[in-house]
């Protein structure tokens, strides 16, 4: 379960935490029921700030993926197989959607795009 | 004597091969990025370190050896051991700073920062498979003391009104103090003293930061896993002796009122051994698992916290919430002065200390 962050990406590095972290739960190796250790720990091992952690944690339990209680540890509620709600759904589209147009645009093919699609998918089982 | 030559020695082994015993990306407290740890002046500035260390304490060997053949006394004998184990401190203290500004010299000359990128590393499973003692194994003492001073009080009565606390290597008493309601416990307040403190520290062990490297990633986290756990153990050990010293000793002087404790030396020399034996142990243990980095495949080097560090020695970083950090120089631990913990374990530490002096 590592993580790997780089200043020199033009991602932020709390950006690059929260993705890992949700690809770690993606991946199902950080499980439901699961807890993140806690933000101050967290920046230690790393050695970065505190406040970037926070930011990402922040981020994750918008997302619903993390629940965040004060004096305890972050808690994995990401990860369970359910019906998502239609909105949810809608709100993935649009995610998606600019990316795969700007592929598009740039010439991407269609089959290419899908089993690109089934590559990522397969990753997370 | 023998015994104080056995320490010198053991001491003198430790000294000289303290460069090799910290982690590979810190040599003289000084960070190195990874792709630089095969660096020759690095193996050289070890190399010259262990030597000029090893041939002092090899002289001073020599010096004490000579001594014994002359018909020295013994006091004077462990007076002249004793200022030779400060000098070869003192003297290896400053080789290894001196050390220290050269390799941030190079460091510097040679522009390393800018030849290396700098990424943040950690494995966050790497708590999971953490074996530190619990604290708990810290508690367990302070109540046997606790029970001890209720035991003393309990039986104040029975005391003799002065009793022994200062015995001969035959085990013969020369020294001896009157009762009163704080002498009979400050034997065991020392005790407890120490035993809060390690108490403490045992939290801070728990919390304190684990450092990955980015290109040995697998033998960084063993290597931390291997000091934190036999650390706290070689700590645990340290005051279970301690205490079974104190309690054989209090129980002796103020409750059996004996004046003669003729099995309280051997005991004493047998606690030393078990001491300075699992400090080598722990050695051992921790050089086997060190970091080799024989294969080094990118210029990737793990963020270091060089900042927060005065001379290597001192740490104070108000964004690490643990109370210790392992040390940057040699083996162990040290307190992070930005938390207000750590004073509070000095004063622990040494306010027994202070009460003898200034009572």
């Amino acid at each position: 379960m590592n993580i790997h962050l780089d200043p020199s990406s033009e991602l932020q590095l709390y950006k690059q935490l929260a993705n890992q972290l949700i690809e770690l739960i993606a991946k199902g190796e950080l499980k439901n029921g699961d807890t993140l250790p806690s933000v101050r720990s967290m920046a230690a091992d790393l050695g970065i700030n505190v406040s970037t952690v926070s930011k990402s944690y922040h981020e994750l339990e918008e997302k619903g993926l993390i629940e965040l209680k004060p004096k305890a540890k972050a808690l994995i509620i990401g990860g369970q197989k359910k019906e998502l709600q239609e909105t949810e759904v809608e709100k993935v589209e649009n995610a998606l959607k600019p990316i795969m147009a700007e592929a598009f645009a740039r010439g991407l093919e269609k089959d290419q795009m899908t089993s690109l699609f089934h590559r990522i998918l397969k990753q997370w089982k | 004597m023998l015994f104080i030559i056995g320490i010198f020695i053991f001491v003198g082994v430790l000294e000289t091969v303290t460069p090799y015993l910290s982690r590979k990306t810190t040599v003289f407290g000084v960070s190195i990025p990874e792709p630089y740890v095969q660096h020759q002046q690095l193996q050289l500035f070890k190399k010259h370190y262990s030597m000029f260390v090893g041939s002092i304490a090899a002289a001073f060997l020599l010096g004490q050896i000579l001594l014994l053949l002359t018909s020295i006394q013994e006091e004077k004998f462990v007076l002249l051991s004793f200022i030779f184990l400060c000098v070869m401190f003192l003297l290896s203290a400053a080789l290894s700073m001196s050390y220290h500004i050269k390799i941030k010299k190079l460091k510097k000359q040679e522009n390393w920062e800018a030849h290396v990128k700098t990424v943040y590393v950690t494995d966050l499973s790497i708590r999971d498979r953490d074996e530190v003692l619990s604290p708990v194994f810290f508690a367990l003492p302070i109540i046997i003391t606790l029970a001890l001073i209720t035991f003393t009080y309990m039986n104040y009565n029975a005391i003799p009104d002065v009793f022994a606390t200062h015995w001969n290597a035959a085990g013969e008493a020369d020294g001896w103090t009157e009762k009163t309601w704080i002498s009979v416990i400050v034997m065991p307040l020392i005790l407890l003293g120490t035993q809060i403190s390690l108490f403490i520290i045992s939290f801070g062990m728990k919390s304190a930061k684990i450092q990955l490297s980015a290109q040995a990633k697998e033998a960084s986290a063993n290597r931390e896993l291997t000091q934190r756990k036999y650390g706290s153990w070689y700590l645990a050990a340290i005051n279970y002796n301690m205490t079974i010293l104190f309690v054989v000793l209090h129980y002796t002087t103020v409750i059996l009122k004996d004046q003669t404790a003729p099995y309280f030396f051997p005991l004493f020399i047998v606690s030393m051994i078990v001491s300075l034996g699992g400090l080598i142990l722990f050695n051992w243990k921790l050089s086997k698992s060190n970091e080799r980095f024989d294969d080094l495949h990118t210029n990737e080097t793990a963020s270091a916290d060089d900042r927060y560090w005065k001379w290597g020695i001192f740490y104070s970083n108000k964004n690490d919430p643990s109370l210790l950090v392992e040390k940057k120089y040699g083996i162990g631990w040290t307190v992070n002065m930005a938390n207000k913990w750590s004073y509070i374990i000095l004063l622990v530490i040494f306010l027994p200390i202070l009460l003898v002096i200034f009572i």
